[in-house]
């Protein structure tokens, strides 16, 4: 073994001497062979690899930003309320509170809306938040805020839409919102919103169209938004279809309870209206089976179900005629479809080919 | 460790690639075994609190005719202990030959046994005496007192006593309590028991003074057994009466022995003042504590009005408050 | 490409991102902040924090696992983390290029020679894992946590939570001061000096050493030393070329002798004495140096046993304290989801996310008040930030990289859906101080508190007295009708009682409400009158309507708003203790 010390030390210093006639001598004088290129241009590459990943990772949020919103935690800004008494956001100037919010959970829902809870109730409602509030120079043109909190994006969407009003104006405020004389209704994220003024005015529109944008701008939405990719609203034909018709039933479509998530749209026909529906099941398998169950609902209460005229395209097509009207059901893939309570067989039946049709574009098997 | 030959060195490579690759499977298994992907839970006091044993041997349910209470007036503590035993059949209708035997005195307050706040060490005396003939295989005393263990047990009487006769005084020490939860109460809960001397006890008797308490009313047979009560026990004096009840629910002694000879009259439980004190000359023993407790609230002049722990643990099926039904024997020694 | 160049280009993108992540550590969904970024990245590469986590609770949690990846690395590459990786070594080397520019070639070599103060890093490494020895006999022996003394000191000095806690708590506070770029409010930390102490000087002493820190005190490279004692690849210098110059040593940042018998526990990899060598002598490959090789750090059993020894007494002395017991800190109130408190220590490697990501700064790091063994663990001090802690927020828990804060539901931390029995999450309970209190000491109308109060049913609740107001003379009658009152001989300060908080009250009457006053005029609200019609000579009552604040301590949840909000700006009137918080049973002071 060497004596590191005594040696060293003396090498040490013969060497200094040489180091110092020897400093301008570049360091690097190697030659860079390819395995170290190779090597190098890896490890760089893994580098690059960490960093896409890292990237990827920052999409899935961490739960403490699901949970953050600026209505949770109170950010110190000197106009907040404080949760839970009101709706804990910064008012628009002008308008102040009339009496402190109130909070209604499913067991105390229909105290404050009575019947209309079922509604809600089947379409998976959390809670409500409602309060009223007024101008601040105008009392008497009050007007209370409903909060729905519904879970989910499409439950918000169900309740929306099977409320909405017939010959409504349509407000530019997020993509479903429309107005009546002394109200306003919109959806946003999984919350179903309306605002409601004690009576119609000049004033009113504008009044709550601001609220509702500066509650907008105040509350986050949680979580990215809803994915429109698999969206069944997406499925129906263009072509005749009333604008905003689209609605979605919670549960218990058409009175049969194996029927939940069903959307419907009106279309045009001479004289009249068409309802289609479409309903995305689980699995191919189930949406047939689906059909069926529906079929056989509707004979126990008096529908007959007529022969296969063959000539239609859709394959599969079941038709049943109860009381006065036809109803074609046939399922493609995961898609349970069809036309519900049509006048005139000879007009449902394209309907049904073109929804088919669509289906079919979209790639989905049969 | 230097090396000349390639073979040599392509050993000495292999030797470390070996090595190297042990350390890193062995570290390898060891992350796999010790990985934790959920987390620790809410509570680290969710170990398995015990339910104690019961050491009963009378069913207070079922109301037989046998005496299950028996009350003797007199002044002298071991006569009348003596005469209370035979008439509930002998210690031997207790205590079989080759038990364990568990008396768990009031040793609370570091008190001379004239001021009658703790058990009267005759009555140790006597006792430990009474189940040594019967044959048990070893008679332990103990009591987790307020004030200071050695203090209390030395003071009071009741340590000397206890050794003298031959029994085996135990002190609580921090490893003699364990998590205990009363399965039907809500408030003793995971709540810190001294477990340690009913180890491998098979019954469990009782030995009390009558006590006037000023937070609960009285302080009977069924307060007995808050002195088996661990932690920072005083929490429970904000339910003071359902606590009584859940410790008559947590203990099923096998034997209560309330004694009457020199009741505490006023300023109970600590007393002070001969002045506090009554000649009440009785002894009270029984299987049924809520009607010993019952008798030993008239000893103090009260009613089982003021004292709802009682009616709670009759509710509970524990026992009777009705002394008819009961049937005391009760004797008079001259 | 020289692999050297990748290196530094390894270094940079690493203390890069060690800063991003740093910077956007703030709750939120943008892309500066918090979002998804994976900000325990460093944490959890970082081997001495995974084994003395795995030490102490005898797990390994979640991301943690990453650790085994460092040593694998270490294993069969050597030391690369601490050359390539950490981004405290990249700064120690980036500090020492600089100090050593103008330099002359000999300085250079002589400022890397081994020292033998090198092997106080593995002094550190043994005592430190000395401390853990009560926590690892405990779990030996079966017993419960709580029944000896736990404790993780790894985080003291391991340079991972070293750095993350100084960059969060002292660089980025500073730097954004008055910007506020990464804040809505500036941040400050209450232990910002002591963390500064050890941070500061071992930036600077890289001027006197180029990475001191590294070099002589740092556990993990300690850690890593002992475990590259067979690793693959090592620099070695090949016997044929080698003239003897120390060329190799000019840049060596691991002082670890390359041009002599390699010392490969102090060899970070950095490759830079491959660069320097002329001859082409020095590789970094499979083979041993042909000049021999030092596998071992320097150090002897006799010390391994003192310095170990050493950790066990000190900790042990730690305990006798009895803080983990009956002498517990009263004021140590722990984030929410906080494991009790020896699980607690267990854990903590006092890395000090949680309070960089609360997002109203009320975690601060512990200086005294949880005691020495907990020093720089989060304790809230709610006279700090932007309000107490917010009653919804869930986030420390979700950033802790070991669960010492275990990560919370929102309906855990609420007592709602599956939670509704057990109650809302408790950290403590607010006390209020009656002699402080302005509606009960000061006579003057308040409450804050109460308004505050975020539970609902709200934890605070308030009675209504009357108290009389101090007036320097008596007041009496001079004339009067059903609503106004003329005080006879009387200078009122004009409108002082008319606030809305005064009632005046005549002999055997109700208190009316004050609406206008003058100087000798008093007039009562609309809602009331007088009745009888007072005559002169009455006497005159001033009153203060107060509402007197009571705790109901059943639904406090210790939430700490209350107190900051409370105008006695000093000690407040209301304070929050941590008694009755849910995670400690014995603190508990309510039996229901």
């Amino acid at each position: 073994m060497a004596d590191l010390s005594g040696n060293s030390g003396i090498r040490y210093i013969s060497d200094i001497h040489r180091l110092f006639w020897e400093t301008n001598v570049p360091s690097s004088s190697r030659r860079v062979t390819k395995t170290e290129t190779i090597l190098s241009l890896s490890i760089l590459a893994l580098l690059i690899i960490i960093s896409m990943v890292i990237l990827s990772a920052q999409n899935r949020f961490n739960p403490a930003v699901e949970n953050y919103s600026p209505k949770n935690i109170g950010a110190g800004a000197p106009d907040a309320i404080a949760p839970t008494d009101d709706l804990a956001i910064p008012l628009p100037t002008g308008i102040e509170a009339m009496s402190p919010a109130e909070n209604f959970t499913p067991d105390t829902l229909s105290n404050k809306i009575n019947g209309k809870a079922e509604l809600y109730l089947s379409a998976g409602f959390v809670q409500l938040h409602t309060q009223r509030f007024r101008p601040v120079d105008d009392p008497g043109v009050w007007f209370e805020v409903f909060i729905y909190d519904m879970g989910k994006p499409t439950n918000a969407f169900a309740v929306y839409s099977t409320q909405r009003r017939k010959s409504v104006e349509k407000v530019a405020l997020v993509e479903h919102a429309y107005r009546t004389a002394n109200a306003l209704f919109f959806i946003t994220g999984h919350y179903y919103v309306e605002m409601i003024a004690a009576t119609p005015g000049d004033t009113v529109p504008s009044m709550l169209i601001a609220f509702a944008e500066n509650y907008l701008e105040h509350i986050q939405e949680d979580g990215p938004s809803e994915a429109e990719t698999s969206d069944p609203k997406s499925v129906f034909p263009k072509e005749g279809l009333i604008t905003d018709s689209v609605a979605l039933i919670a549960k218990d479509a058409f009175g049969f309870s194996g029927l939940d998530q069903v959307y419907t749209a009106q279309y045009n026909a001479p004289d009249t209206e068409i309802s289609l529906f479409v309903s995305l099941r689980p699995s191919p398998k189930e949406a047939k089976a689906l059909a069926e169950a529906y079929r056989d609902f509707l004979i126990q209460f008096g529908g007959t179900e007529m022969a296969a005229t063959g000539s239609s395209p859709v394959e599969g097509l079941l038709a049943i005629s109860i009381m006065d009207s036809y109803e074609l059901i046939f399922s493609r893939g995961p898609y349970l479809a069809g036309v519900h309570m049509a006048e005139d067989i000879a007009h449902a039946e394209p309907l049904a080919a073109k929804m088919d049709q669509k289906l079919a574009n979209m790639g989905v098997e049969p | 460790m230097s090396s000349v030959a390639s073979n040599s060195d392509r050993r000495a490579f292999l030797a470390r690639l070996v090595k190297t690759g042990l350390l890193a499977t062995a570290t390898g298994i060891a992350g796999f075994k010790l990985y934790d992907g959920i987390g620790p839970s809410p509570s680290s006091a969710d170990q398995t609190a015990l339910i104690l044993p019961q050491y009963a041997i009378h069913d207070p349910s079922k109301l037989e005719r046998q005496k299950r209470l028996a009350v003797v007036h007199g002044s002298d503590r071991k006569q009348t202990l003596n005469r209370g035993l035979t008439a509930l059949g002998g210690i031997e209708a207790f205590v079989k030959k080759g038990e364990r035997v568990l008396i768990k005195v009031n040793a609370a307050f570091a008190s001379p046994p004239a001021l009658s706040a703790t058990t009267h060490p005759d009555l140790v005396t006597e006792l430990v005496r009474f189940c040594l003939k019967a044959g048990a295989a070893e008679v332990r005393v103990a009591d987790n007192p307020i004030n200071d263990p050695a203090t209390c047990f030395e003071l009071t009487g009741i340590g000397p006593a206890a050794r003298s006769a031959g029994a085996r005084v135990m002190l609580p020490r921090a490893t003699s309590f364990q998590p205990v939860s009363v399965s039907e109460g809500r408030l003793i809960k995971n709540w810190p028991v001294f477990v340690e001397p009913l180890k491998g006890v098979d019954k469990v008797i009782g030995v009390a003074p009558v006590k006037d308490h000023h937070r609960s009313g009285a302080s009977l047979s069924m307060k007995n057994w808050y002195g088996l009560l661990g932690g920072r026990r005083n929490i429970f004096h904000q339910e003071i009466h359902d606590t009584i009840f859940e410790l008559a629910l947590m203990i099923r002694p096998t034997l209560m022995i309330l004694d009457g000879t020199t009741t505490m009259m006023t300023n109970g439980p600590t007393g002070g003042s001969l002045a506090d004190l009554k000649q009440t000359d009785t002894m009270i023993l029984g299987t049924d504590p809520v009607a010993v407790d019952t008798y030993g609230a008239g000893l103090l002049e009260k009613s089982i009005d003021t004292l709802p722990f009682i009616a709670k643990a009759e509710a509970a099926g524990l026992g009777t408050t009705d002394l008819d039904v009961i049937d005391p024997v009760v004797q008079h020694l001259g | 490409m020289r692999i050297r160049t990748i290196r530094r280009i390894s270094q940079i993108f690493f203390v890069i991102l060690f800063f991003w992540f740093c910077m956007v550590s703030s709750l939120g969904r943008q892309w500066w902040q918090l979002r998804g970024w994976p900000v325990n990245f460093f944490l959890e590469l970082d081997p001495l924090a995974g084994l003395g986590m795995a030490l102490t609770t005898g797990t390994i949690y979640k991301g943690m696992a990453w650790g085994l990846a460092t040593l694998g690395m270490t294993f069969f590459l050597g030391r690369v983390f601490c050359g390539w990786v950490c981004p405290f070594g990249a700064i120690h080397h980036f500090l020492g290029y600089i100090a050593r520019i103008k330099q002359p070639a000999p300085e250079k070599v002589r400022r890397n020679r081994y020292h033998p103060a090198q092997k106080i890093k593995y002094w550190i490494l043994m005592v430190l894992l000395g401390t853990i020895v009560f926590d690892l006999s405990r779990r030996l022996m079966g017993l419960p946590p709580g029944r000896m003394l736990s404790s993780l000191q790894i985080g003291l000095l391991d340079p991972m939570p070293l750095l993350y806690r100084s960059i969060n708590l002292i660089v980025l506070p500073l730097v954004d001061g008055s910007g506020q770029w990464f804040s809505t409010a500036p941040r400050w930390y209450e232990a910002g000096f002591s963390i500064g102490l050890v941070f500061i000087p071992a930036l600077l002493l890289n001027f006197k050493t180029p990475r001191f820190f590294c070099r002589y005190v740092c556990p993990l490279g300690a850690l890593l030393g002992i475990l590259s004692r067979w690793p693959l690849f090592r620099i070695y210098k090949s016997d044929a070329a080698c003239k003897t110059c120390p060329s190799c040593e000019r840049h060596c940042e691991g002082a670890c002798q390359p041009a002599d018998q390699l010392r490969l526990s102090e060899c970070v990899v950095c490759l830079n004495c491959r660069e320097d060598c002329r001859e082409g002598s020095i590789r970094y490959g499979l083979k041993t140096s042909a000049a021999g090789e030092i596998v071992a750090p320097d150090i002897q059993r006799r010390e391994i046993i003192v310095t170990m020894v050493s950790g066990v007494a000190g900790m042990a002395a730690l305990g006798l304290e009895g803080r983990q017991g009956p002498n517990w800190p009263t004021h140590r109130v722990r984030p929410p989801g906080s494991l009790s408190e020896s699980e607690f220590l267990s854990r903590c490697l006092r890395c000090g996310q949680c309070m960089r990501i609360c997002p109203t700064n009320v975690i601060q790091p512990s200086v005294l008040t949880a005691g020495w063994e907990a020093i720089w663990t989060p304790v809230l001090n709610f006279r700090a930030g932007t309000s107490g802690c917010q009653h919804t927020c869930i986030a420390c828990g979700h950033v802790c990289p070991t669960a010492a804060i275990r990560p919370l539901t929102r309906d855990e931390r609420t007592g709602q859906n599956r939670f509704i029995e057990q109650g809302p999450l408790r950290i403590g309970t607010a006390f209020l101080n009656r002699g402080r209190c302005l509606p009960w000491a000061m006579n003057t109308p308040c409450i804050v508190c109460q308004e505050n109060c975020p539970v609902s049913p709200k934890a605070i609740f308030t009675r209504v007295v009357f108290n009389p107001v101090k007036l320097e003379r008596s007041l009496t009658v001079a004339s009067a009708d059903k609503k106004e009152l003329v005080i006879d001989d009387a200078a009122l300060p004009p409108g002082r009682y008319a606030s809305g908080d005064y009632y005046c009250q005549v002999d055997g009457q109700s208190p009316k409400q004050i609406v206008r006053q003058t100087e000798q005029i008093i007039s009562i609200s609309v809602a009331h009158a007088f009745d009888p019609t007072p005559q002169l000579g009455d006497d005159v009552q001033l009153l203060i309507r107060l509402q007197q604040p009571f705790v109901t301590a059943e639904r406090c949840i210790g939430c700490g708003i209350c107190e900051h909000e409370c105008p006695v700006s000093g000690q407040r009137a209301i304070r929050v203790t941590a008694e009755n918080e849910s995670r400690e049973a014995r603190h508990g002071f309510l039996l229901s």
